[in-house]
């Protein structure tokens, strides 16, 4: 419960900020579709499926990318009118951090569990971060409609972790709608209204922040005390900067103007600042003449995990990747890059992402908004070297990393994963994950079923492949959560890849010494079948320092053989071959072999 | 697509260059055949084609010396010669000729009769290029070409007893064999031939012995053994004095075709005929195919261009690098990213880097689809 200081006042008592969370998939979106729906806050022709999913990547790939906020109007049973301030927020881990920030502009939460799968790996840890944040948690069971749903079950199930009665838990499908109403009732009744002096100086907290070509960056905001007026001069307590409110108000589908937005609202504030990294997320936002004392707490801040370079397959496209690069961070400040030169693959971009599906996303983002062709290197993980003159350096390209006669020590990021699954595959889990240089920390049943299974492991070795040799070995039921714990020291060593003799910086990879055999092999097997037999034979080698671990080789093809004259009509044949290049826009020229894009990933795709 | 009614394309002739004429007659069509040409045509077309070419003569006028002249086809030697001789006494009064202009004539032997030759000398041709493709019946039926050996060997001794600069097509066709081309080449030599295109059959579709090889009627060789027969015959041209000078050309010193090494080096040259080509030295244009059209655009005072492109820096690089490569000269260095890049082809043996060029091996000719696809992902 959470522990109210300030008094609450007038219209104040009828507003509740709450937002859904769950596991991934777990119906997040769609129960918001009914809630607007049930509200009227949408009408018919606005609607469509989980409709606050508005990027085209949301849509296509059905999953929440981006906390999305909403305004809705809502008379309850007893004739009551309230204003509810809902946040949809996602579910994949890479997202984590969108849900922590949403947390802080809400009093209570809707935790979303399916009937058929129950408690799964976010579902805890977004239900930790709930509790952190003291808000007000209100379990929901969804997906009753589902003929394979086990209420009786997951109840139990939710019952052991909350320690709440069964009668507290909503019983919905977001699917027809049944329970839906029953569910607001309980936000009106349960979750406390916001609390704080409207008449104090302006405290609020921007808990997201975008770009908007035609307005500049936009604050996400809630207001803590205080009221900010249109026009007001706003104070950003950690940057120091000052901007105009040129346009204030709250959220339908799009932005609503208003004129005034007071404490317990969540709105936002539009600045006309040129950069979204000027209204940083987690700032605490007041008033220039009137500014407040204390600033909020704000938030860690979101770093990146995973990194990979990324270059244009024309080195033409530089240029328009960095801009691009530049306004795709206008909206996602987890994302950074800096540049970097391949003897390789050119001039290109060390990029650093959340994760991988985070990574997955910004390619394909680049790609198709803005109509360029990557090359992306196997991603990786940021490396702390300690060299033996004592200096400490961070590398995040593998083929930066020193001589091993130059190293003193290398340390690399650990998770700690969290993995929940059916008690008949424990032993498999544990298997791959000890394989993968983990150490069990936890073992804990949920249930009589389920296991929730606890390790520290290398997050270079999740990034490769985990997560599928877990959906494999457990047919899909397992899922996974992690959260980073430290770097620690291990050994570890670069792996280089040789094409013709000559090492491909972009191929490089660090592994630990234990595995670098096998994985030379795989590596240079997966290679063979990658790289599209050419004029010449392909060498592929791979090596620890000067010592060839593995090799291999791609055949030459010869082509049929031709000799034709041809007159005048030299455009014809100009053309044919200019398409036969197009053909290859994939492929990146490395000395004399043309290596297609997917072999710069092709570790992703080594079987162990 | 450019407007061409008021735009005349930009002048032609920058440094001087060649003129092609497309004759699209054929007596008959053969069964490998698929260029521009049509069989069916009488005096009235043909009167109608000779008045369309004057017309586009005058339309694509340019004031720059020409120094060679090409009538192609189809087969030449199916036009009336007076109609020939009123063509080239257009390009004459319409265009600066220089002096010692190259005129090549293509004929058929079939259709190369005495007459023929007595006329053409009269307009100005000065060399023969005669379409024998083979002296051997089997072949030249397989080919559904019209002559015979004998008709063949006719045509050759008219022509190289009338003509100082004669040059005769080969096919390396499906019956070909090692003896056969030593014989010929051997009597083509002997009559006094200076210039031999050697080619290697190509397939294509809709043609009656692309049909013929796919029901199983014929059948077509192997690769090692074209590339075999190949080279045999490139040693045996040589043997004989036929220096190869561009993948299917082979010459006497001194009788290289100098209007097709004017292609290769990217020289203007004006194309003038239904599907004939042209550029200028920056613009290059490819005119309607069908007879038909062609003559009813002229009629109308419209340039008869089916296709026109401007090639950019990175289009020229490629026409370099494709035409360069079909040469002895070779392709220079420059074009290329990365030099060393290239040690691994000449290793290999499919060509050769001097100083300044990089020169295909007659190994390499015979690979030269895939090396010109190989070395287009190469250039700077
Ligand atoms: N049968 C049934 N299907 C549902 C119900 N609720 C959601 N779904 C389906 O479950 C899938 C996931 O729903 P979403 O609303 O996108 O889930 P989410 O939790 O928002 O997912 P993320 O944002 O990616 O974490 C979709 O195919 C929905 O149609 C339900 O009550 N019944
Ligand atoms: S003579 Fe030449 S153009 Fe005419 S049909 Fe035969 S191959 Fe074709
Ligand atoms: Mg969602």
């Amino acid at each position: 419960m959470a522990v109210h200081f300030l008094k609450t006042t007038g219209a104040m008592k009828d507003f509740r900020n709450f937002c859904i969370i769950a596991h991934i998939d777990h119906g997040k979106s769609t129960l918001a579709d009914r809630m607007l729906e049930v509200t009227g806050t949408l009408d018919r022709n606005q609607m469509q499926e989980q409709v606050l999913d508005s990027m085209d990547l949301e849509k296509e790939r059905g999953i929440t990318i981006k906390s999305h906020p909403i305004r809705m109007n809502f008379d309850s049973a007893s004739g009551a009118k309230f204003v509810l301030n809902l946040i949809d927020t996602p579910g994949h881990v890479d997202f984590h951090y969108e849900v922590s920030r949403s947390l802080a502009a809400c009093e209570g939460a809707i935790l979303v569990v399916d009937a058929v799968q129950g408690i799964q790996a976010q579902t805890i840890n977004n239900l930790y971060l709930a509790m952190e944040h003291d808000l007000e948690i209100i379990p929901v069971i969804n997906k009753i409609d589902l003929p394979a749903a086990r209420p009786e079950y997951v109840t139990e199930q939710i019952v052991d972790l909350l320690g709440c009665e069964p009668e507290e838990i909503l019983h919905v499908s977001a699917k027809t709608g049944e329970g839906v109403p029953e569910i607001l009732e309980a936000v009106i009744e349960r979750v406390p209204a916001p609390e704080g002096n409207s008449d104090a100086p302006l405290k609020a907290l921007i808990f997201d922040s975008i770009f908007d070509p035609f307005v500049g960056a936009i604050a996400y905001v809630r207001i803590m005390q205080g009221a900010i007026n249109k026009g007001d001069m706003i104070h950003l307590m950690q940057s120091g900067m000052e901007h105009e409110a040129n346009e204030i108000g709250w959220f339908r589908l799009t932005r609503v103007k208003k004129k005034i937005l007071s404490a317990g609202e969540v709105g936002y504030i539009a600045t006309g600042a040129k950069d979204v990294r000027h209204i940083r997320v987690g700032d605490t936002v007041t008033l220039a003449d009137n500014k407040c004392i204390e600033p909020l707490k704000g938030y860690v801040e979101a770093k990146p995990m995973v990194f990979s370079g990324f270059y244009p397959v024309d080195n033409d496209q530089y240029n328009d990747l960095q801009d691009a690069l530049t306004k795709i961070q206008l909206n996602d400040a987890s994302l950074t890059w800096e540049k970097e030169k391949s003897a390789a693959l050119g001039f290109g971009f060390r990029c650093g992402f959340l994760g991988l599906l985070h990574m997955e996303i910004m390619q394909e983002r680049l790609e198709r908004e803005y109509d360029l062709n990557l090359i992306a290197t196997l991603p990786n993980v940021e490396y702390e070297v300690t060299k033996k003159t004592g200096e400490t350096l961070l590398v995040e390209n593998p083929a930066l990393m020193p001589t091993p006669s130059e190293v003193e020590v290398v340390r690399e990021p650990f998770v700690k994963a969290s993995v929940i699954t059916p008690a008949e595959y424990i032993g498999p889990v544990i298997k791959i994950s000890l394989d993968r240089r983990g150490t069990q920390r936890k073992m804990e049943y949920i249930d009589t079923e389920r296991v929730n299974l606890e390790f520290d492991i290398p997050l270079s070795e999740l990034v490769v492949d985990y997560y599928d040799k877990l959906k494999s070995v457990t047919k899909g039921y397992a899922s996974l959560d992690y959260e980073y714990i430290e770097h620690r020291a291990g050994d570890l060593i670069k792996l280089d890849i040789l094409i013709n003799g000559d090492p491909v910086d972009a191929l490089a990879c660090i592994t630990h010494r234990s595995s670098a055999h096998d994985w030379g092999l795989e590596l240079c097997r997966k290679l063979k079948e990658l790289i599209p037999r050419q004029m010449f034979q392909v060498a592929i080698q791979a090596s620890i320092g000067s010592k060839v671990v593995a090799r291999t080789s791609v055949k030459a093809f010869r082509k049929n053989v031709t000799a034709k004259c041809y007159g005048g009509d030299i455009s014809r044949k100009r053309k044919l071959l200019e398409k036969q290049k197009a053909g290859k826009k994939r492929m990146k020229q490395i000395g004399s072999v043309e290596i297609p894009q997917e072999a710069f990933m092709a570790v992703l795709k080594v079987e162990r | 697509m450019i407007s061409r009614l008021v735009d005349k394309p930009p002048s032609l002739l920058k440094r001087g260059g060649g003129l092609y004429l497309h004759i699209p007659f054929c007596g008959s069509i053969c069964s490998y055949c698929h260029f521009n040409r049509i069989a069916e045509h009488d005096n009235n077309l043909r009167k109608q084609f000779t008045e369309s070419v004057i017309k586009e003569l005058k339309l694509r006028v340019d004031n720059l010396p020409l120094s060679t002249i090409y009538v192609g086809g189809g087969t030449p030697s199916q036009l009336e010669p007076e109609l020939l001789i009123e063509i080239l006494a257009s390009v004459r009064s319409l265009y600066k000729v220089i002096d010692d202009v190259e005129i090549t004539c293509e004929a058929n032997p079939e259709s190369f009769t005495a007459e023929l030759v007595e006329i053409w000398k009269s307009a100005g041709v000065n060399r023969i290029s005669l379409g024998v493709q083979s002296l051997d019946q089997g072949v030249l039926n397989a080919l559904g070409r019209q002559c015979n050996p004998e008709t063949a060997r006719a045509a050759l001794q008219l022509a190289t007893s009338s003509f100082s600069n004669v040059s005769a097509d080969w096919i390396l066709a499906p019956g070909c064999n090692v003896d056969q081309l030593k014989s010929a080449f051997n009597e083509a030599a002997e009559l006094g031939v200076k210039h031999i295109s050697f080619y290697i059959l190509e397939l294509h579709d809709k043609t009656k012995l692309s049909d013929r090889i796919l029901t199983g009627e014929l059948k077509m060789m192997q690769n090692d053994s074209i590339a075999e027969l190949y080279k045999a015959g490139v040693e045996i041209l040589e043997q004989q004095g036929f220096q190869q000078y561009e993948v299917s050309n082979f010459a006497i010193s001194g009788y290289e075709s100098k209007h097709n090494s004017a292609y290769w080096q990217r020289v203007p040259y004006i194309g003038i005929g239904p599907g004939a080509s042209g550029f200028d030295g920056e613009r290059r244009y490819t005119n309607k195919a069908g007879i038909k059209h062609w003559i009813s655009c002229i009629q109308s005072g419209e340039f008869p261009e089916d296709f026109v492109d401007y090639p950019c820096e990175k289009s020229q690089k490629l026409e370099q690098l494709f035409l360069g490569l079909r040469t002895k000269a070779g392709v220079s260095l420059e074009l290329f990213d990365n030099v060393e890049s290239l040690e691994q082809g000449a290793t290999i043996g499919l060509w050769e880097i001097n100083k300044h060029n990089l020169v295909l091996t007659l190994d390499g000719m015979l690979q030269i689809d895939a090396i010109e696809e190989h070395l287009a992902g190469q250039l700077g």
